[in-house]
């Protein structure tokens, strides 16, 4: 059975390059060139690592150990039902006992991209930690462990969440924790690489320490006993090395028997959860801390909106990119530490960068958008609505930026121009947005492998060209009224520009809202009919 | 509207490219009528009722929906009409009741009016308890209930229904086929497309057989039987399939 399984996971690999295209083929390649990178990196770091002293060696591999546990555990949370075909309770309906099926599902799950880039690391480990002296032996067994229990733990983990991978909370989180995951891992090394660099000319970095501490923490991870094994067998202390190495097996033992039971149970019980829906609340759709949306087509769009972009896993993902676009140059232009009072005028940052992201304010509607055609044609209040949502959303990042930067400088000097730009900026870019949005929609797919992503190859362009020519041509029609702002310091022309800003923005989006009603009014079916061709 | 049809389809063409989905569909609907439009796959059903409800453009033909011309006055021809479509795409992640709220307060209707018929419907659909759930949580019976609903809120004078049995378990289809008889008892007229030919023997007052996006028959149901099962006269119509005996004799014959 064991080869049975196995054949199948290469089998199932070997698919992965030939489907969906090119871009299944694309897929397997980059997933082995990542896992070969990986592998022989931080295989080849073990390899440098001989010259340590023990204490930093013994860290090292206990960080490395570690990352690769996480990756083990976390990398199929957050990429569920990556490989479907051996999940445990899919396997339930073969007539198959789990002493027969574990080794098969080890050894599966090792024969992958991940066990790959694995046994690449411990090959580096043994050959860089491992002492000239029968403890080598140690070290070789503790690998060994390492990798056992990195599949065991990641197959305990799976079968244990294997029935709620299918739910839709669970995918709502999941599709949402593998970006930010990925964007956690990317800022932790920004932030261990800005730690190395000294502050002073002369001086040491904090990485040192850092990694000091991240040592003492991943030193509480179950990856630490063979860590340790392989550390003292270096240092020649046998007796802790074998106490450690007795510790790592019986973990090895212990998450394998936890497996065994968690795979009796998902083979033996109902895989699916049945049960009543319950949630009587009457809850309204416009929420009363807005009381400003009125109670018609308007405002229920405006509230729809508002509740999707929560609720919707794509949305809050849009959301967030859009944040990203209007956040980073304002870190970047140290808002929250300079007292430069110009520096209000970053309040137009989110505004710039929520309405140039609203270029496809229909496509996340898709298909459903039938139903306001069905109620008849009214474009003006259904891009009003989600107009006056974008507002809803983008005025308290205004706000928020305005403020922080009014009290840094402790000056309010450029409040209202900041303000001023940020309407005016608003304004001109949602004006383009709404024309984009129905000149090109897109319907956005349904259940994406990544929210951050356009869906179908080749789509890319077609949803990111008309964010960027908004972007752009934003930014040219709004620059003559930046640099005056920039460069005057007086009361009067600040106050003039200020509402050329207003007046600027609210002319653009008037324009460019009436545009794409004109446009729509006579065309709701054609535009049903563009959001309702499938996306995948 | 006195006297008329409810619906009025004259010369309604739909083409996509080179294949022509609906070819001149002529078809009168009795006001207060159970009308049934019956059709294999692929017959132009789904397409003719977007065309009648205003969801489609068609390329040549008009619609008359309870005296409105739907293709020139199309706000006032939905305000009268309530649609329930056979790919029932809704906002799936409102709760149940606020995608209620969210069609009611798109047909302009007063907030204390979409409360108390919201209410009603879902107490008849057997929905209250699942009001406060996101649609995307509901079963497929649970969805086309609370499409029924969405339809019906605003009181249509006429009810396009696009399969609304399918994918339906027997006691969501009872609860359906109830309220809908309701809602023609008070003199509202419902069409709904279906290839089950039972259902639409049971309810309908009168069927039209489209094949091959012609009508090939219509009127009331026992003109269009004449005395034979609805299922003969549909099959005969349309062209019966090969018998399926000869082939699979190793079906249920396996010891393995």
């Amino acid at each position: 059975m064991a080869r049975v399984l196995l054949r199948l996971k290469l089998r199932l690999l070997w698919a992965g390059l030939r489907t969906g295209g090119g871009r299944g083929a694309v897929g397997f390649v980059l997933a082995l060139l990542w896992s070969l990178v990986a592998g022989v990196v931080i295989g080849g770091l073990f390899v440098l690592a001989r010259t340590l002293d023990a204490r930093p060696a013994t860290d090292a591999t206990a960080i490395a150990f570690a990352v690769v546990l996480l990756g083990w555990v976390l990398g199929p949370v957050v990429v569920a039902g990556s490989e479907g075909t051996l999940e445990s309770d899919r396997l339930a309906l073969f007539p198959l006992s789990r002493r027969q099926l574990m080794p098969g599902l080890l050894l599966a799950a090792v024969a992958g991209f991940g066990g790959l880039a694995t046994v690449l690391i411990l090959v580096g480990a043994v050959i860089g930690m491992a002492a000239p002296s029968p403890l080598a032996l140690v070290t070789v067994a503790a690998a060994a462990c390492h990798l056992l229990l990195c599949a065991g733990l990641s197959r305990l983990v799976t079968t244990a969440i294997s029935g709620a991978v299918r739910t839709r909370r669970w995918r709502d989180v999941a599709l949402f924790a593998g970006p930010l995951l990925g964007l956690s891992v990317n800022v932790a090394i920004q932030v261990l690489t800005r730690a190395a660099i000294p502050t002073e000319p002369g001086q040491p970095g904090h990485a040192a320490g850092l990694v000091r501490g991240i040592a003492t923490v991943a030193r509480f991870f179950p990856s630490a006993p063979a860590a340790l094994a392989i550390g003292y067998a270096r240092a020649g202390r046998i007796g802790l090395a074998l106490l450690s190495l007795v510790a790592a097996a019986a973990l090895v033992v212990g998450v394998v028997a936890l497996w065994g039971r968690v795979l009796d149970r998902v083979l033996t019980s109902a895989g699916t959860r049945g049960g009543r829906l319950r949630g009587e609340a009457r809850r309204p759709l416009i929420p009363r801390w807005l009381p400003f949306l009125p109670a018609n087509r308007l405002g229920a769009v405006a509230a729809k909106e508002l509740r999707l972009t929560w609720r919707d896993p794509r949305q809050r993902a849009a959301l967030l990119a859009a944040m990203f676009i209007g956040f980073v140059p304002a870190f970047s232009l140290r808002v929250f530490t300079s007292t430069n009072p110009r520096l209000a005028l970053a309040a137009a940052l989110p505004a710039y960068a929520l309405a140039s992201t609203a270029t496809n304010q229909y496509g996340y509607d898709g298909a459903a958008h039938w139903t306001n055609v069905a109620a008849g044609d009214d474009p003006a209040a259904d891009l009003g609505g989600k107009n006056l949502a974008r507002l809803v959303i983008t005025a308290p990042f205004v706000a928020l930026l305005a403020a922080v930067a009014v009290w840094r400088a402790s000056s309010l000097a450029y409040l209202v121009p900041g303000v001023a730009l940020a309407a005016g900026a608003f304004g001109m870019n949602l004006g383009f947005a709404d024309i984009a949005s129905v000149v090109a929609p897109l319907p956005m797919p349904d259940n994406p492998s990544n929210v951050f992503s356009a869906g179908n190859s080749g789509r890319g362009l077609a949803a990111v060209g008309p964010t960027l020519g908004v972007l752009f041509g934003g930014l040219v029609f709004s620059a003559p009224l930046l640099i005056v702002l920039l460069v005057t310091s007086s009361p009067a022309v600040l106050s003039l520009a200020s509402m050329g800003c207003v007046l600027w923005g609210a002319g653009g989006w008037w324009l460019g809202f009436g545009y794409a009603v004109r446009r729509s009014l006579p065309r709701q079916p054609e535009l049903l009919a563009a959001l309702s061709t499938r996306a995948t | 509207m006195v006297g008329g049809p409810a619906v009025a389809l004259h010369g309604l063409v739909k083409r996509y490219d080179a294949k022509v989905a609906v070819a001149g569909v002529d078809l009168e609907v009795p006001a207060g009528t159970f009308f049934g439009l019956v059709g294999p796959n692929g017959a132009g059903k789904t397409t003719t009722l977007r065309m009648a409800t205003g969801l489609l453009r068609p390329d040549a033909g008009t619609v008359v929906v309870d005296g409105v011309d739907v293709w020139r006055d199309v706000v006032t021809a939905k305000a009268r009409m309530g649609v329930l479509p056979e790919e029932l795409r809704l906002f799936d992640r409102l709760t149940g009741w606020e995608l209620l709220t969210y069609n009611g307060l798109l047909r302009s209707m007063a907030r204390e009016v979409i409360d108390a018929r919201a209410g009603e419907l879902l107490d008849v659909l057997g929905l209250r308890e699942a009001a406060g759930v996101m649609v995307v949580d509901y079963s497929q019976g649970m969805r086309k209930k609370i499409g029924l609903a969405c339809a019906l809120l605003h009181a249509p004078r006429v009810l396009f229904l696009d399969e609304p049995f399918e994918s339906v378990d027997p006691v969501s289809a009872r609860t359906i086929r109830s309220v809908l008889q309701r809602f023609t008892a008070g003199g509202a007229t419902v069409v709904f497309s279906s290839h089950v030919m039972e259902t639409v023997e049971r309810l309908c007052d009168a069927v039209a057989i489209l094949h091959a996006g012609r009508i090939v028959a219509a009127g009331p149901i026992d003109e269009v039987r004449g005395g034979r099962p609805l299922e003969d006269v549909f099959v005969q119509l349309v062209g019966a399939s090969p018998d399926a005996g000869d082939g699979l004799k190793w079906l249920g014959s396996s010891s393995a």
